[in-house]
């Protein structure tokens, strides 16, 4: 290893061999480093599970434009549109076909348990296509039957029981605000930060869940054209039929995007993880600092014999950020090993589909790497109090 | 050669501190060492000769009147001139001040890596060599802290003789050692100034080792006065 730096700095790796002798610093180092990498992992996790699971619902619509009352900013508080823009909307030349969709979220608590799940009711027409999933698409017939539905089973501590009913061919009954619900169908979407589940249902069946809704006010309306090439064209001339301004055309894309700002930016919960993340960064660059400032102390002397030998200040900067930098490292492999772990742990508890996509890592490191460097950089300041002068 | 000067400093005055509390630690100090030549600057504490030692040295910067170190003037020189000229000369402080993480080689190799990748090409061998004539051939692997005191200044040594330096300074580099590694450092600079005309400029209270000297230099107040 030293060899190999000697190599690329074209000196001796003082700051790693500076390191290397003082096991005790370098553990409280690399352990701060650790703490702090698994820190911003674990709310880039969940920052990231917010985002993929607040869009579960509309990634899985088929459709290339998606209708929504003009003051949509999330599904979750997404008020009705008129349907009348729909058949506006179906005279435009390129569309291919339409359909209304209900969202409501209704309570459902066990009644042997006691435990509450808080569903997504999606309502439907049973005879169009929907959904892109092909377990959705073959058993949406199964919707016309009133009173019938479709539960999630990734939904948020699931009941074995009703999963092993449904499985063997079996309907399990349950009861929603006074009415009887027959559960007669599984489809894999999962829970998400409002939610703990879905469960689509037929328009009709939506309305005796829902009283206070009509057919005439769809949440949103889901949209196919004969070329999806032309969405960015067709989303433009749709828009213009909309002089009311009471709904608006966007291209899925912009649908699930529009979803994830909100998200990111209108509630609490990005902040939250934000913070969390800055606030790792934070803790690993107090950490890092005491240590290379401590570093830095107790070489004084060494250092400033290397000054009055005639070494440079860049020579002093090139060794504290080679340390940072080492440090960086050292602590990284520690810290992802654990939070691969921990990510497991997290997603079986939660429901939470909490994965490490490749460019996390990479991104991680590059921000630990800063972190230390600027600990580093600030910690160099203490180089001036080096005064070769003094050594006489 | 013997006739040049190596350090010369003409009218050097030194003030310590600003405004009423300035205390003026050198006045007029004229001094002429010529090159190959072992000079002793004695005095007692607070005569001035640490400071005088610092000037020359191009670790502080000259106030008034000038200083001469191997041609180049040194009053008015910045930062940068001062550190390329603390390359040509070596340094042996009475501290050994050794990295503790690196070993007597890779010690004696930080005072080779300052003059450029060429010059560190044959590193090991160059500073093996430099600990050899230093007596220290059997330690050459050994960190700091598996030395005696004696060792760890003579691989201070080492490093100051490693970039053969145009001129030595030294401050009371026998005060940490035993009679025996004393007389055999300043024998060797003694070799060094008769071999190589290498200066060697001493600070020192020793008197053991007087006897090595071209010249001693006496000052007081901050006055050369012999």
């Amino acid at each position: 290893m030293i060899r190999l730096l000697s190599w690329i700095l074209g000196r001796l790796p003082i700051g790693w061999m500076q390191l290397m002798h003082n096991k005790t610093r370098l553990l409280a180092a690399v352990g701060g480093v650790t703490f702090a990498n698994v820190l911003i992992f674990m709310q880039l996790g969940f920052l990231n599970a917010l985002f993929e699971t607040s869009v579960f619902s509309h990634r899985s619509f088929e459709a290339d434009i998606v209708l929504v009352s003009s003051d949509f900013r999330s599904l979750r508080e997404a008020n009705p549109m008129p349907r009348a823009r729909m058949y506006q909307a179906l005279s435009v030349p390129g569309v291919r076909d339409a359909t209304p969709v209900y969202l409501g979220t209704k309570m459902w608590t066990d009644r042997l348990t006691g435990d509450t799940t808080n569903f997504r009711v999606i309502g439907i027409d049973p005879g169009k296509t929907v959904f892109a999933d092909k377990t959705l698409k073959a058993q949406s017939a199964i919707l016309i039957e009133p009173d019938s539905a479709l539960v999630d089973r990734r939904t948020r501590q699931f009941s074995k029981e009703i999963e092993t009913t449904i499985e063997s061919g079996e309907r399990f009954e349950i009861e929603m605000t006074g009415r009887k619900i027959s559960l007669a169908g599984l489809y894999s979407q999962g829970a998400s930060f409002d939610v703990d589940g879905s469960l689509i249902v037929s328009e009709q069946t939506f309305f005796r869940l829902f009283p206070n809704r009509s057919a005439g006010t769809p949440t949103v309306v889901l949209i196919t054209l004969d070329d999806p090439d032309a969405v960015k064209r067709i989303v433009d001339q749709i828009n213009m039929r909309f002089p009311e301004h009471d709904a608006k055309a966007l291209t899925k894309d912009g649908f699930i995007e529009a979803e994830q700002n909100y998200q990111a930016t209108q509630t609490p919960i990005g902040f939250v993880f934000g913070f969390g993340v800055a606030i790792g960064l934070v803790v690993g660059l107090v950490i890092v600092y005491q240590v290379l400032a401590t570093d830095v102390q107790d070489h004084m002397a060494e250092y400033a014999t290397f000054k009055a030998i005639g070494y440079p200040p860049k020579f002093f900067l090139g060794v504290i950020f080679e340390e940072a930098i080492s440090l960086a490292a050292l602590g990284f492999l520690p810290g992802l090993c654990i939070c691969l772990v921990l990510y497991r742990l997290a997603a079986a508890k939660t429901g939470l589909p909490i994965t490490m996509p490749i460019s996390r890592p990479i991104l991680v490191f590059v921000a630990t790497t800063v972190m230390c460097t600027l600990s580093g950089a600030i910690a160099t300041r203490r180089l001036n109090a080096a005064d070769p002068a003094e050594l006489f | 050669m013997k006739n040049e000067s190596a350090i010369t400093t003409k009218d050097l005055c030194h003030t310590f501190g600003e405004g009423p509390l300035a205390v003026k630690v050198l006045h007029n100090v004229n001094l002429d060492i010529k090159r190959g030549e072992l000079v002793i600057l004695m005095g007692p504490s607070g005569s001035g000769k640490t400071t005088v030692l610092t000037l020359v040295g191009c670790l502080r910067s000259v106030q008034k009147g000038s200083v001469k170190l191997l041609g180049e003037e040194l009053h008015g020189a910045d930062d940068e001139t001062l550190m390329l000229m603390r390359r040509r000369v070596g340094f042996i402080f009475q501290a050994h001040n050794l990295h503790d993480s690196l070993t007597a080689v890779q010690n004696v190799r930080m005072g080779l890596q300052i003059h450029g990748a060429k010059a560190t090409r044959n590193w090991r061998a160059v500073s093996e060599h430099v600990l050899g004539l230093v007596g220290l051939s059997d330690r050459v692997d050994f960190l700091p802290e598996k030395l005696s005191g004696g060792q760890k200044q003579r691989v201070a040594v080492a490093r100051a003789l490693v970039g053969n330096p145009e001129i030595v300074f030294a401050d009371e580099p026998t005060a940490a050692l035993d009679k025996e590694s004393g007389l055999s450092v300043v024998g060797m600079l003694r070799r060094l100034a008769d071999e190589r005309q290498t200066t060697v400029f001493m600070v020192t209270h020793d008197h053991r080792i007087l006897d090595y000297a071209d010249r001693i230099i006496k000052m007081e107040e901050g006055r050369v006065i012999e």
